[in-house]
């Protein structure tokens, strides 16, 4: 068979002009895609977390702390303290000493004839003191003995000084100062004498205080040639000037140790909007460090608890409580350590503390030797050691029937920049839009339940406010409380689950917002329909896991 | 990574070629010509002596390029006004994957002569086969979202890349025994260039409910030899240079890549118009030395639940997880290390029944293993010889998931010149938007010696 010659050739040439045209045709409708779009839905893990009471408690307050004892109870302390500065309570008065001497005629006749003269003279120094304090002994941290000494003898003067209550590594104070002649009158010489780091026994050997013993002794020794008359004189003065004591001790009389005034802030309580709770035994407990060897009286004063509206609740004390002595070290370098408690025994303040309020204030005024009983020693040392503090104890022992907080954040506006990630690409929720859905275990004998408010800021009667755009939920999401008996201990934990659903058109509303505000609603759980107290331990948690699932709308230029 | 997307790109765009897609539907009822044999050694031709044109690449080129799972149709469907609706391409889209194979492969040499009572050929061809394809799982949750999968734990293979350049050196033998004819052929290899993603594995589970808990689980393995330029900075801690990390044509690339194949086919006639046929084709492999790298990413077996409000709380601290997670899927480790790579393997079973003299009737069902899935093809044909120098084949294939495959083929001989043109789907031509499947083969052979009276045998 004869196989034409074009045979080939037009059978490519009718397939080519068949090829294309069709596929020309179907290339341009492919260029004319402009775009893409897709409308994905996705699903993301994005919580799972365990939250224990000392979370909540450590978001939400700065100013106190959580104090778990060993059967993981927990309590909520805020504290405060306050300390005494080193300072002398006692003031050692300043003691000034005179002696002065003459010589009668039979006097200089024996002075002329023998070419010296001698005298002694012995007395107690006497300290004067302000406060009715009797002092028996002190150690002197900082102080000075000055001797002056005024001649108008023509010859040589010697004095001898003699403290023999006062010592130094068992060494009595003995001082001797030289008056010698030169020609000129009057001779006067002056001495200063450091007493650092002295004793003085002021009892006069255990039957006295307030004294020291001192001895005088002069000699003055005749320089031939010069004249004596009546009317020369020699003028002692002596002057004990003691700055401050290492210690002291002796009655030392009433002080006012310290008064302080103390504002504890109950911060876990700021952001609450409602009430209506009980805790069991809730206390004001003051603690006291004394190395003070002196009787203390505390007296409170003013114990008030102020309310978010800033009014005052005085607390009432048992009028014979409020008033109390504190055990005082009876040697140096001992620390007593005690503490004394306003609890519901001796006070209403159980019941004012479940007011929830911001702030406790009191003024605290402690007194030594305030009975004034001079027969009994004291002691004090330089630096004091007394340190005063408080704290308000509040058990997580409690009854919540209601107890709504309210918390409130900024929001960046979500704009149409932030769902442009390039220009050429918009993103925007679908239509399905999206859900945010939590699910909580519940080991904690709390329920709870919550909802957003998301605000716009808004100028209203010229004044800058805000306006609220959306709530979600719509109705509160519960968190559902473990299972409690009737002594309020768990049984099992609760679960709940919540979805929180976003539709495209609240979407757009969120968009707009630019602040929200939480409102928190909880209580105890309860046993049955009864709210029994119940306890919170530290190992108690709420496991929290939350999931998106949400449907984006992307669309971008190719 | 973006070295080897770029790559990837590169060799989707320049090669034709698909190391699983070379499946032809057509020449290998053009049984006078020496190609038929090439799917089946034991296919004699009648001529006896027959020789590629001397002519380099003239002598024989197929080219053959299909597209799996997706059309100009499909992407038309989705298309409204000037947006492409990926939402609904991903639901017209039914297969598992889809994507472009593609194969070239010339002929240098393809000679046949009798040598007593066997047909002896020899033949040096050069194949060039492209396999990328879109895991549609992987396409699906990209387009519609992880969402779309909750409570299912799924294998994301992604991008799935094969490419395979070698030269096949063949000795073929056949012997025509009375009712029987076996054949084989016997190939050296010589491999150019390889690159294989299918170690790479990866899988996905999202937990049925809210948090939506998720596990990420990854690893494997990326192997490259031959002219597949390096793609870390680093191998084996050594950095690469700039060279080495650029496509170029090295002859010490090319070296020390051999392999070893073999094809095997038999005929039997049932009955004088009934014959069946069988064959197993390219069972071997290529052991790549040259250049050969392997790219191991780390095991990474990743859960994730949700932050924890310490990592929500501080950003350094929420930033510092994502980072050591996202250094978890990055780490890749190269290493100059050879390796074997089977050539994918295929088998042909058919059967002829002799109607007339010249007319013929022919079933032909194909099979190949290929990115983990059989893809079978099956044929029904008519084939006539008109006169005695022209053969005439046409055909109607179940293809690469496709129905709309009507094949065409001829050979006619001028001479001692015998020119032939296969084509597997000219829908393509007339329906161009909605044809998966193109496949090309033309050239020439000379051909001497008449035809002996083996075909047909009725008379």
């Amino acid at each position: 068979m004869r196989v034409p010659k074009g045979l080939f050739f037009i059978v490519f040439l009718s397939l080519s002009l068949a090829l294309s045209s069709c596929f020309k045709d179907a290339l341009e409708e492919i260029e004319g895609i402009k775009s893409i779009e897709a409308s994905p839905e996705f699903a993301v893990p994005l919580v799972d977390a365990s939250l224990s009471i000392s979370r909540l408690y450590n978001e939400n307050s700065a100013a106190g702390f959580l104090e778990t004892d060993s059967n993981n109870f927990m309590t909520f302390l805020f504290a405060d303290s306050d300390s005494l500065s080193p300072r002398q309570l006692v003031k050692i008065p300043d003691v000034n000493l005179g002696y002065e001497l003459k010589m009668d005629a039979g006097m200089l006749a024996q002075f002329d004839a023998l070419g010296r003269f001698s005298s002694t003279f012995s007395s107690y120094a006497v300290f004067k003191t302000a406060n009715k304090e009797r002092l028996k002994s002190y150690r002197i941290r900082k102080g000075s003995f000055i001797v002056n000494i005024s001649s108008r003898f023509r010859h040589n003067t010697t004095l001898i000084t003699t403290y023999p209550t006062i010592t130094k590594n068992g060494f009595p104070l003995i001082d001797t100062i030289r008056a010698i002649y030169n020609g000129q009158l009057p001779q006067v010489v002056n001495k200063t004498i450091v007493l650092d780091g002295y004793d003085v026994d002021l009892s006069d050997g255990g039957i006295s205080y307030n004294v020291v013993p001192y001895l005088l002794e002069l000699d003055i020794v005749k320089n031939q040639g010069q004249p004596v008359d009546v009317n020369d004189l020699i003028t002692v003065t002596e002057t004990f000037d003691i700055d401050e004591y290492s210690f002291i001790k002796g009655y030392l009389g009433k002080i006012n140790i310290i008064n302080t005034s103390e504002n504890t802030s109950l911060d876990i309580f700021d952001k609450q909007i409602e009430h209506n709770l009980f805790l069991n035994d809730p206390k004001l407990v003051f603690r006291l460090e004394n190395a003070i060897g002196m009787p203390l009286t505390c007296k409170i004063s003013n114990l008030v608890v102020t309310s978010a509206s800033g009014q005052d609740f005085p607390v009432t004390i048992d009028p014979l409580k409020d008033t109390f002595t504190l055990a005082y070290p009876l040697r140096i370098g001992d620390r007593i350590y005690s503490e004394y408690i306003i609890d519901k025994n001796n006070s209403n303040i159980d019941s004012l503390i479940s007011t929830a309020p911001q702030n406790i204030k009191y003024y605290l005024e402690f007194t030594a030797n305030y009975l004034e009983r001079s027969s009994e020693d004291n002691f004090l040392i330089w630096d004091n050691a007394f340190k005063v503090s408080s704290e308000a104890r509040v058990p997580l022992d409690l009854k919540v029937l209601n107890y709504a907080i309210k918390s409130s954040g900024t929001l960046s506006p979500i704009t149409d920049v932030d769902l442009k990630p390039d220009p050429g690409i918009d993103l925007n929720l679908g239509q399905n839009g999206a859900t945010l859905s939590f699910i909580a275990e519940n080991y904690l004998p709390f329920e709870a339940n919550f909802q957003i408010d998301f605000r716009k800021k808004a100028v209203i009667n010229g004044k800058d406010s805000s306006i609220s755009l959306l709530l979600l939920p719509s109705k509160p999401s519960k968190i559902i409380g473990s299972t409690v008996d009737a002594n309020g201990n768990i049984i099992r934990p609760g679960e709940s689950f919540n979805d929180l659903s976003l539709t495209k058109e609240q979407f757009d509303l969120l968009r707009q917002c630019d602040s929200y505000d939480l409102i928190t609603r909880a209580a105890t759980s309860n046993s049955n329909g009864s709210f029994p107290f119940v306890k919170v331990y530290s190992n108690q948690y709420l496991r929290l896991r939350a999931g998106f699932k949400g449907n984006v709308k992307v669309k971008s230029r190719i | 990574m973006r070295r080897l997307f770029f790559f990837l790109i590169i060799v989707i765009i320049t090669d034709t070629a698909s190391v699983y897609a070379q499946t032809e539907t057509t020449v290998s009822f053009l049984r006078r010509t020496r190609q038929a044999s090439m799917y089946n050694p034991a296919f004699i031709s009648p001529y006896r002596t027959s020789v590629g044109m001397p002519v380099p690449v003239l002598g024989n080129i197929n080219l053959n390029v299909n597209l799996r799972g997706i059309d100009i149709n499909t992407v038309l469907s989705a298309k409204s006004g000037e947006v492409l609706d990926l939402d609904k391409l991903s639901n017209e889209i039914n297969t598992n994957s889809f994507g472009v194979n593609q194969f070239l492969g010339l002929d240098i040499i393809n000679v046949q002569l009798p040598v007593k009572n066997y047909q002896v050929g020899i033949n040096l061809t050069t194949r060039v086969s492209n396999f990328v394809e879109i895991d549609k799982t992987f396409f699906d949750f990209i387009v519609k979202g992880n969402a779309t999968f909750i409570g299912q734990s799924i294998d994301l293979r992604g991008l799935m890349v094969n490419s395979l350049a070698y030269s096949e050196l063949g000795v073929s033998v056949a012997r025509e025994f009375e009712r029987f004819s076996v054949g084989a052929r016997f190939k050296y290899l010589s491999g150019a260039g390889y690159l294989s993603s299918n170690d790479l594995r990866a899988n996905y589970t999202i937990g049925a409910n809210a948090p939506f808990e998720t596990r990420v689980k990854l690893g494997g393995t990326v192997r490259a030899a031959g002219l597949v330029p390096v793609l870390l900075d680093t191998i084996d801690g050594r950095v690469v240079n700039s060279d080495e990390k650029n496509f170029n044509v090295r002859a010490d690339k090319l070296t020390d890549n051999r392999g070893y194949a073999v094809d095997l086919g038999m005929t039997y006639w049932i009955n004088p118009r009934l014959m069946v046929h069988g064959s197993i084709l390219d069972l071997g492999y290529i052991n790549w030395q040259s250049s050969a790298y392997q790219y191991k990413f780390k095991e990474v077996d990743v859960q994730f639940g949700g932050f924890s409000f310490e990592q929500i709380e501080d950003a350094d601290f929420r930033q510092r997880y994502l980072d050591s997670l996202g250094a978890l899927f990055e780490t890749a480790q190269g290493s100059k290390e050879g390796f074997n790579s089977w050539l994918p393997a295929r088998f042909t079973v058919g059967a002829d029944y002799e109607l007339t003299f010249r007319d013929r009737l022919g079933v032909l069902l194909q099979g190949q293993y290929a990115a983990e899935q059989w893809r079978p093809a099956f044929t029904m044909a008519y084939s006539r010889q008109v006169g005695t120098n022209w053969d005439l084949t046409a055909n109607y294939s179940y293809f690469n998931g496709t129905f709309n495959n009507l094949g065409f083929g001829t050979a006619v001989k001028w001479g001692a010149a015998q020119i032939y043109f296969v084509q597997d789907n000219i829908l393509f031509y007339f329906f161009p938007e909605s044809a998966r499947n193109v496949s090309l083969r033309l050239g020439v052979n000379l051909v001497w010696g008449a035809p002996n009276a083996r075909t047909p045998r009725i008379h």
